[in-house]
C-alpha cells in the first residue's frame, strides 16, 4: 500500500489525501478544531448533537438516514474529539467507493453549511430536546466508574490548564445555553476555527477528491488558538478521594512525563510505558497482580498529546496503601535495574505492531496523520517505527527516572 | 474440491476446499494488509449437552457449560501454555464460545505459518488433569459471578427465560456456578472425542496469505479421525412463549430493556436467507430511516437506534431489539402499531430497495477489516456457506419475503419483554 499525504492551502483549511487501494470505502472527514474552554465546550458538544437533526436540504435524522441509505449505506456521524487542549467538532462520511464522491461532499456541504434555521436560531423545540438528552449521557459518565475514575484524575492534575476541561460538556452550563446563543457560536465555529479536511481513496481519485473539497466554502483569515502547553514543575502530590455507589474501588496515579508529545523522546517514553505498565507481561502487571493479588485489573497508559502517564487500578478498598507502595516501587525498579535485552525487544515489538496495523484501518491512519500534523512532527508510520526500533535501555531508564509523580485520584 | 470464486462487485477472492480429513477451509486473500488472522472452530456450543453417536443407541449427558470449560482448559497443554507460545510467536490469541461453537483465533504481523502451526495442532491434543479441572472450576464460577453484575448480559438471558420452555439456548454460555462442579476430567476428555474431530471443524484465514501454503499445511497437519461424528439431540420446544414481560432490579441510573420475539426455526437449507431477510426486516421497522425511530426520538423515549440482532440455530430462532430508557412500556406499543401498519399497508418499494442498498453496501464495507471478514465467515461457515453466498442471497431477496416477517414473525404473542432497572 502506498501512502501520500497531500497538502493544499485554502486558507483555514488544509486537504490531506490518504491514498490507500486496499480498502473498499472513501472517506471524508471535516474537523472544525478551536481551543478547548470551559466557556464553549458545552456549545460545541450540544452543536454535535443538533446538527445530527439534519439541514435545510434533509431536515430531519429520518431524511439524513434515508439519504445515507440511499447512498449504498454509507456512515454518517457528528461527534466531538479532545486532542491536547483543542476541541473539535468532527463530521465523518464513510462510502462505498464508487459513484458516491459527488453526493457526498455535497450533502457535506448542506449538513455544514445550511443547518436547520427558525428566526435568529435553531428549531427551539429540537434544541431543548438534545439539552435534556446531552444532560443524560452527561449524568451517564458516572457509570462507566474506570472512565470516570480516570477523567476526575486529568481533571485535578490539570487545574492549571485547559486539558481537563470535559469536553463533552457540563450539565450546569447547559441551562445558559438557548438556540440563539448555540447557532451564533456555531457561525463563529465556521468563521474563526481551524479545519482540516481529510480523504482517503485510491490514486486514480486523488485530484477528483481534492477539487471537491477545495470547494467547500471555509473562507477566513482570523482563527481562533489554542495556547500551547507548558510543563510546570510541582513538588507536592495532590491526593483526592470521592466516593460513589461501587462495588470495586478504582485508584488512578497520574505522572508528569517531562516529555513534550513532539519531542523525538517520545518513542522512549512509549517502550518505557510498555515495560512499566503496557502490557501483561509489564513490571505493575506481574507484581501487583501475580505477587501480590492486590487488584484485579492494572495497567499504565500514555496521553498522546499531553505530558501526562496514567497507572489505573481496580483494587479492594483496604489495598489502596499497598497498591501505591507496589506501583512506586515498580516504578522504581524500572529507575535503577536494567531491563533485559529481549523484554526491551518484546516491548519494542509489540508496540511496532500497534503502530503497523494502523496501516489496515482507514480511521486508525486518519487518526496517525492527524496526530502528527497538530505536533507538526508529520512523520510516516514507517519513520515513527524506526525511531522506536533506535530506542536503547538507557533512554528507556532516563525516562523512568523523568516521571513524578502528580496525583493520587482514589473512588471508592 | 478446491473451490476459488471471484466477485466483481467487492472485489475479492474466497477459496474453499474440504480436506480428506473433512475439515472445511475458507481463505480470504487480502494483499496490502498487515495483519494476517486465522479462526478454528468447532460446532460444539453451549447449547450441545446431549449427543448420541450415529452407530450407537445410547444418549451421553453433559453438564451446562462443559463446551466453555474445554475452551477454558485446552490451551493448557502437555509441553506448556499455547497462549503464552502465540505471544512469544508476537501473535494475540484468544478464544470464545457461543450457543452453537467454540472459536480459537490469533493475529499477528510476522510467523503466520508457525502461528497457524501451533493453531492447528494444540486443537488436537488435549492436556486435561484432575487438579488443574478443579482449579479451573473457581476461575469458570469467578466469571459466572461477574456475568451476575452485567445488566446487559442479565437483561437478554431473562429474555430468553420469557421465550423458551426447555431449549437449552435460555441458559447461560458458561453454565452455572453448579453445573459446572459435575466437570470432571473424563466429561471434558469424552465430550472433547465427541465434538474435536476435523469433520466438526473449520478454519478460515484472511489476510495477505497464500492460499495454497495454508492448504498443504492443514492438509499434512489435520489428522482424520473414526469419522462418527457426535450428533446433539434438542428437547422439543413448543412454540408458544413462557411469559410476556420480567423486570430485574440492578439499581441503574438509565434502565436497559430489550424486547423480543421468538420465532419458529427454518429448515436449514433456509436459513441463510432468513439471516438477511431478518436484517432487512428489522431495519425497516426500528432502523433510523423508520417512522418508528422518528417518532420514537422525537418523543424522547429512546435516545439512539435500538441495537437489533436475529439469532438462530438448531431448533430456536428469535429477535431482539434493545433500548435504554424508562419507557419501555410505550415503545413497545408503538413498535407493535408500525408492525400493525406495515402488515395493512405492505412496505413501500422504495423503502424496501432503500434497506436492501444499506444491507449491500454495509456487507462491502465489512471487507475493509480483517477481523469483520473472518468473523463474518465463520458465521457462514456453520451453514456451510461463504460470505459470496451471502451476498448473493442478499441480493436476491424479495420484498414479499420482508413483508412475511412482518405477517408472521413479528406477532404480539411471540412477544416478551425483559426490563433492568
Amino acid at each position: 500500500m502506498i501512502l501520500t499525504m497531500e497538502k493544499k492551502q485554502i486558507q483555514q483549511c488544509d486537504i490531506h489525501f490518504l491514498e490507500g487501494q486496499p480498502f473498499k470505502t472513501n472517506i471524508i472527514a471535516i474537523l472544525l478544531r478551536i481551543p478547548l474552554t470551559r466557556q464553549n465546550t458545552t456549545k460545541t458538544a450540544l452543536l454535535a448533537e443538533v446538527l445530527k437533526n439534519g439541514c435545510q436540504q434533509y431536515p430531519s435524522r429520518k431524511a439524513v438516514n434515508e439519504k445515507m441509505d440511499d447512498m449504498m449505506g454509507s456512515v454518517f456521524d457528528i461527534s466531538i474529539l479532545k486532542k491536547g487542549q483543542e476541541q473539535i467538532l468532527f463530521f465523518y462520511l464513510e462510502m462505498v467507493k464508487g459513484e458516491l464522491l459527488k453526493k457526498g461532499f455535497e450533502f457535506l456541504q448542506n449538513m455544514i453549511f445550511s443547518p436547520l434555521e427558525e428566526r435568529k436560531g435553531f428549531p427551539k423545540n429540537m434544541v431543548e430536546r438534545e439539552k435534556k438528552i446531552l444532560a443524560e449521557k452527561i449524568k451517564g459518565r458516572q457509570d462507566d466508574k474506570k472512565e470516570y475514575a480516570k477523567l476526575r484524575c486529568l481533571e485535578e492534575m490539570c487545574k492549571e490548564n485547559t486539558f481537563g476541561i470535559f469536553a463533552d460538556g457540563y450539565q450546569e452550563d447547559l441551562k445558559e445555553i438557548d438556540e440563539m446563543i448555540l447557532l451564533l457560536h456555531y457561525k463563529n465555529m465556521l468563521k474563526h476555527a481551524k479545519v482540516e479536511i481529510f480523504l482517503t481513496g485510491n490514486a486514480e481519485q486523488k485530484q477528483d477528491m481534492i477539487s471537491m473539497a477545495k470547494k467547500m466554502p471555509f473562507q477566513s483569515d482570523f482563527l481562533w488558538q489554542a495556547e500551547t502547553i507548558s510543563v510546570k514543575k510541582k513538588k507536592e502530590i495532590t491526593k483526592v478521594q470521592e466516593t460513589l455507589s461501587i462495588a470495586q474501588s478504582r485508584i488512578v496515579l497520574g505522572f508528569d512525563t517531562n516529555v513534550l508529545p513532539e519531542q523525538k523522546e517520545f518513542s522512549s517514553l512509549l517502550v518505557c510505558n510498555e515495560l512499566f505498565g503496557g502490557s501483561p507481561a509489564s513490571l505493575l502487571f506481574q507484581n501487583v497482580r501475580e505477587k501480590e493479588g492486590a487488584c484485579y485489573d492494572i495497567s499504565s497508559f500514555l496521553f498522546r498529546l499531553y505530558p501526562i502517564l496514567m497507572v489505573k487500578a481496580g483494587i479492594e478498598k483496604q489495598y489502596y496503601q499497598k497498591a501505591v507502595e507496589v506501583i512506586q516501587n515498580s516504578l522504581k525498579i524500572l529507575q535503577e535495574q536494567q531491563v533485559e535485552k529481549q523484554d526491551l525487544q518484546q516491548a519494542k515489538e509489540s508496540i511496532i505492531r500497534y503502530y503497523i496495523s494502523m496501516k489496515d484501518s482507514q480511521t486508525a491512519l486518519m487518526d496517525f496523520s492527524f496526530n502528527e500534523w497538530i505536533l507538526k512532527t508529520n512523520r510516516s508510520i514507517e519513520q515513527f517505527v524506526k525511531e522506536i526500533e533506535n530506542v536503547t535501555q538507557k533512554e528507556v531508564q532516563k525516562r523512568a527516572k523523568e516521571l513524578t509523580l502528580n496525583t493520587i485520584y482514589f473512588l471508592q | 474440491m478446491e473451490m476459488r470464486k471471484e466477485n466483481n462487485m467487492i472485489g475479492d477472492t474466497i477459496i474453499t476446499k474440504k480436506l480428506s480429513s473433512g475439515m472445511k477451509c475458507y481463505i480470504i486473500p487480502k494483499n496490502g494488509y498487515q495483519e494476517k488472522m486465522a479462526v478454528l472452530c468447532t460446532k460444539f456450543g453451549s447449547n450441545d449437552i446431549v449427543y448420541r453417536r450415529p452407530t450407537e443407541e445410547q444418549r451421553h449427558d453433559m453438564p451446562l457449560g462443559t463446551a466453555h470449560f474445554i475452551e477454558h482448559k485446552l490451551f493448557e497443554q502437555s509441553w506448556g501454555d499455547a497462549f503464552t507460545a502465540f505471544s512469544k510467536q508476537y501473535a494475540t490469541a484468544n478464544a470464545f464460545t457461543d450457543f452453537q461453537k467454540t472459536a480459537y483465533y490469533f493475529s499477528c504481523q510476522k510467523n503466520f505459518d508457525l502461528n497457524l502451526k501451533l493453531l492447528l495442532s494444540f486443537v488436537q491434543h488435549t492436556h486435561f488433569t484432575e487438579e488443574s479441572t478443579e482449579q479451573e472450576k473457581k476461575i469458570i464460577a469467578s466469571e459466572i459471578t461477574m456475568y451476575q453484575d452485567d445488566p446487559s448480559w442479565i437483561v437478554f438471558f431473562k429474555l430468553l427465560e420469557n421465550m423458551y420452555h426447555s431449549h437449552t439456548v435460555k441458559n447461560g454460555i458458561a453454565g452455572t456456578v453448579d453445573s459446572i462442579q459435575q466437570v470432571t476430567k473424563d466429561v471434558l476428555q469424552k465430550s472433547y472425542e465427541a465434538y474435536y474431530t476435523p469433520e466438526n471443524f473449520c478454519l478460515v484465514c484472511a489476510g495477505d496469505v497464500e492460499s495454497n501454503q495454508i492448504l498443504e499445511m492443514a492438509e499434512k497437519i489435520m489428522k482424520p479421525t473414526n469419522g462418527h461424528r457426535a450428533v446433539s439431540l434438542f428437547e422439543k420446544e413448543p412454540e408458544n412463549i413462557v411469559k410476556k414481560y420480567v423486570e430485574t432490579d440492578m439499581s441503574l441510573i438509565k434502565p436497559i430493556f430489550q424486547i423480543g420475539f421468538k420465532q419458529k426455526p427454518q429448515e436449514e437449507s433456509k436459513t441463510l436467507k432468513q439471516v438477511y431477510v431478518m436484517r432487512m426486516a428489522m431495519d425497516i421497522l426500528v432502523g433510523e430511516s423508520s417512522p418508528f425511530f422518528e417518532k420514537a426520538y422525537q418523543k424522547e423515549w429512546i435516545q439512539e437506534p435500538m441495537d437489533c440482532e436475529f439469532f438462530s440455530g438448531d431448533g430456536y430462532a428469535f429477535t431482539t431489539f434493545s433500548g435504554t430508557g424508562k419507557n419501555v412500556q410505550k415503545t413497545k406499543e408503538l413498535m407493535l402499531q408500525e408492525i400493525e401498519e406495515i402488515q395493512k399497508q405492505g412496505i413501500a418499494e422504495e423503502v424496501f430497495e432503500r434497506a436492501k442498498k444499506k444491507q449491500v453496501g454495509r456487507m462491502i464495507r465489512g471487507f475493509n477489516s480483517i477481523y469483520t471478514i473472518c468473523m463474518s465467515q465463520l458465521e457462514l461457515a456453520m451453514k456451510n456457506r461463504d460470505l459470496f453466498d451471502g451476498f448473493h442471497t442478499l441480493k436476491s431477496i424479495k420484498k414479499e419475503e420482508v413483508l412475511r416477517v412482518f405477517q408472521k414473525d413479528f406477532l404480539e404473542d411471540n412477544m416478551t419483554v425483559s426490563v433492568v432497572v
